[in-house]
C-alpha cells in the first residue's frame, strides 16, 4: 500500500538529478511521490562552510516558505507524509502542520525511508 | 566473598544497537558472566537504537541470559527528524538553536548530545548498587559520559571503575593531533577520571602508550585489551581453494570518507588493464556507503563507473550473511584511513577467514601489528594507485600459495586473535580477592 508523499525541495544548490534520486528512493520504499519545488530562481553551488553561508541558507529557508502557493497547500493538506529534502525546506514543511494535522512531517529523506520501512 | 562478584557495565551502544563498539560490549559482558560474575548492564532504550542507529534484534539474543539489562531513555533532540516537534526557534534560526542546544548539552558534562545523559545514567547506576551491591563498574566509551557516571558512583559509594576506551577522547587517531586545549573542561575531566580509575583499557599499544606518556601516574594501570573476532558471531568460513584463472577480491565494511577508495579503484583498474590480475577477476565491495541508510550519491556514482573493470557493489551485508560473503572471496581487501592509532575491528574478522589479505593502508597504522605474523599479506608501502596495483598482483600469487604450513600458521593466529582470548586475562585479574 503506497503512502501519499510530498517531497519539498528548497535548497539553491539542489540539482534536478539529486531531487530525482531522492524521489526514486522514496518510491522504491513504497511512496507515491509529488514534488513541491521551492528552489529560488538562481541556483548556485553550496560553497564552503562559513557564517555567511549559514546566514544565506537561513534567509533562503524563510523565502522558500513564502513561495508556497495555494496549489502547494492543497497537495500538502492531502499528504500522508511530507518530507523536507534539505534544510531550506524545513520551515515550509513546519508550516504544513497548519493545513495537515495528521501527516508525518519529516526532516530528511533518510528519516522518511525509516518511517516508510516501518509502515 | 560468599556471593558472586557483581559487575555493573555502563554503555550507550548495546544490543540491539548496530552501532560501532556493540560487539566489544557484547563480548565483554558475556565474558564476565561466563567467568561467574553477576552482570548488570545499564544502557539506552531499544527505541533509541531503532530510531537513530538501526537495530538488530538478533544481537540481543546473543546476550548471555544470566546478564540483566536495564534500559533508560535517551533523548537526542539534534537527531530528531519529526518536524512537528520542532519549536519556532529551531525552524527559523537553526544555527542559533544548534548552538544553544550544544551549550545546554554540555552543562552537565562536556559532550554534545550525550552530556544530559549523565544524571539519569548515574542515577540508574546508583539504583543498581542500592539493589545489589556492585563490586566493579566497567564503562565503555564513547560516549564518554559513561565514564562520568562510573566516577559519580565511585565518589558516592567507593565502587571502583574501569574505563574502556574503544577509541580516543582527546586524540584524533587519524591525524595524531590533540583535539582539546590542556586546560579545557574536557582535558580536566579526563585527567580526573583517569586518576581515580582502577584500570584503563585501550584497543592497541599506540593508544595506550600515547595516554601513558601524558598521564604517567596512571601508566601502570593502563592495559591493552585488543578487539578480536567473535566465534559466536562468525560461523566457520570454508577455506579458499587455490585455483587458476579469475580471482574474487572482496572488501567488507562501511565506506567512509577516510577509506582510500579512489586509490583502491585506480590501482585495481591499473592491475586489471595491464594483466597483472587474471582476466575476469572481480572486486566486490559490501557494506554501507557513508553513514546513512541511503547510499551517498557521489560514492555510489564512483562505484557505478568502476563496474566496467570488474568492480561490484553488493550493498549492505546482514550479519547472518557475512560468512557467505567471505566464502565467496579468494582474497580480502583491507582498506583503511591513515592513522598511527588506527586498528579497525574488521582486521580480526579477516584473519578468522584465513584468506590472503591485501593491506591498503599506511604501514604505520596499528593494524600492521595485528597482521605482523599473518603469512599471506600483501602490503602497500604507501597508499598510491601504483602501490595498490603492485600489492593486488602480489596477493594473486599468495592466493596460489596455501599449503599445510600456511594453514597451520593461519589457524594459530586466528585462535590467538579471538576476542574472548583478549578479555580473559583482565576478567581474571579484576576478580575481587576471596578474602575481600
Amino acid at each position: 500500500m503506497s503512502s501519499t508523499t510530498v517531497l519539498v525541495v528548497a535548497a539553491r544548490h539542489a540539482s534536478d538529478d539529486a531531487i530525482e534520486a531522492h524521489a526514486a528512493a522514496l518510491r522504491a520504499a513504497g511512496a507515491d511521490v509529488t514534488i513541491v519545488d521551492l528552489r529560488p530562481a538562481g541556483l548556485a553551488a553550496r560553497g564552503e562552510r562559513s557564517a555567511l553561508r549559514a546566514v544565506r541558507e537561513t534567509t533562503d529557508s524563510w523565502a522558500a516558505a513564502r513561495r508556497v502557493t495555494r496549489a502547494h497547500r492543497r497537495m500538502l493538506a492531502q499528504a500522508e507524509l511530507v518530507v523536507a529534502a534539505d534544510r531550506a525546506a524545513v520551515p515550509a514543511v513546519w508550516r504544513a502542520r497548519r493545513w495537515n494535522p495528521r501527516a508525518d512531517l519529516v526532516n530528511g529523506v533518510p528519516g522518511a525511508l525509516q518511517l516508510l520501512a516501518a509502515r | 566473598m560468599t556471593r558472586p562478584p557483581h559487575l555493573l557495565y555502563l554503555a550507550w551502544g548495546f544490543p540491539p544497537s548496530r552501532a560501532g563498539g556493540v560487539y566489544r560490549a557484547l563480548a565483554t559482558v558475556n565474558a564476565f558472566a561466563a567467568a561467574g560474575w553477576d552482570v548488570t548492564v545499564v544502557t539506552a532504550s531499544r527505541e533509541t537504537f531503532e530510531r537513530y542507529t538501526g537495530a538488530d534484534a538478533s544481537l540481543e539474543e546473543r546476550v548471555d541470559p544470566r546478564v540483566v539489562v536495564r534500559r533508560i531513555p535517551f533523548a537526542w533532540p539534534a537527531q530528531d527528524t519529526d518536524v512537528r516537534r520542532y519549536g519556532a526557534l529551531r525552524v527559523a534560526l537553526p544555527p542559533v538553536w544548534a548552538r544553544l542546544r550544544r551549550l545546554a548539552d554540555e552543562r552537565p558534562f562536556p559532550e554534545p548530545s550525550y552530556g544530559p545523559w549523565r544524571r539519569p545514567l548515574a542515577a540508574a547506576a546508583r539504583a543498581v548498587h542500592d539493589d545489589t551491591p556492585v563490586d566493579l563498574t566497567l564503562a565503555t566509551a564513547n560516549p564518554h559520559v559513561t565514564f562520568a557516571a562510573a566516577h559519580d558512583l565511585w565518589r558516592a559509594t567507593g565502587v571502583p571503575y574501569v574505563m574502556d576506551y574503544r577509541d580516543a577522547w582527546t586524540l584524533d587517531v587519524f591525524s595524531g593531533r590533540t583535539t582539546t586545549r590542556p586546560r579545557s573542561r574536557v582535558a580536566r575531566w579526563q585527567a580526573t577520571l583517569l586518576a581515580d580509575a582502577r584500570e584503563v583499557w585501550f584497543v592497541n599499544r599506540p593508544l595506550r602508550d600515547w595516554h601513558a606518556e601524558r598521564f604517567p601516574a596512571v601508566a601502570e594501570r593502563m592495559v591493552v585489551v585488543e578487539n578480536g573476532w567473535d566465534p559466536a558471531l562468525l560461523p566457520p568460513v570454508p577455506p579458499a581453494t587455490p585455483h587458476a584463472g579469475a580471482l574474487r577480491f572482496a572488501y567488507l565494511g562501511t565506506v567512509t570518507p577516510k577509506v582510500p577508495l579512489a586509490e583502491l579503484l585506480e590501482g585495481w583498474r591499473t592491475a586489471m588493464s595491464d594483466g597483472r590480475l587474471p582476466a575476469g577477476s572481480t572486486l566486490t565491495l559490501g557494506g554501507h556507503l557513508g553513514y546513512f541508510a541511503v547510499p551517498q550519491g557521489p560514492l555510489a556514482e564512483i562505484l557505478a563507473d568502476a563496474a566496467s573493470y570488474g568492480v561490484r557493489y553488493a550493498g549492505p551485508v546482514a550479519k547472518a550473511q557475512v560468512a557467505d560473503f567471505y566464502a565467496d572471496a579468494d582474497v580480502l581487501v583491507l582498506a583503511l584511513g591513515t592513522g598511527r592509532y588506527v586498528t579497525s575491528g574488521k582486521v580480526y574478522e579477516y584473519v578468522a577467514t584465513k584468506r590472503p589479505i591485501v593491506a591498503v593502508h599506511d604501514p604505520a597504522n596499528a593494524t600492521t601489528d595485528v597482521l605482523a605474523e599473518h603469512p599471506l599479506v600483501a602490503r602497500v608501502r604507501e597508499v598510491t594507485p601504483d602501490e595498490v596495483a603492485r600489492a593486488l598482483a602480489e596477493s594473486a600469487t599468495l592466493a596460489a600459495r596455501q599449503d599445510e604450513t600456511t594453514h597451520a600458521a593461519l589457524d594459530e593466529l586466528a585462535d590467538r586473535l579471538r576476542r574472548d582470548r583478549q578479555l580473559a586475562p583482565r576478567v581474571a585479574a579484576l576478580r575481587p580477592r576471596e578474602d575481600s
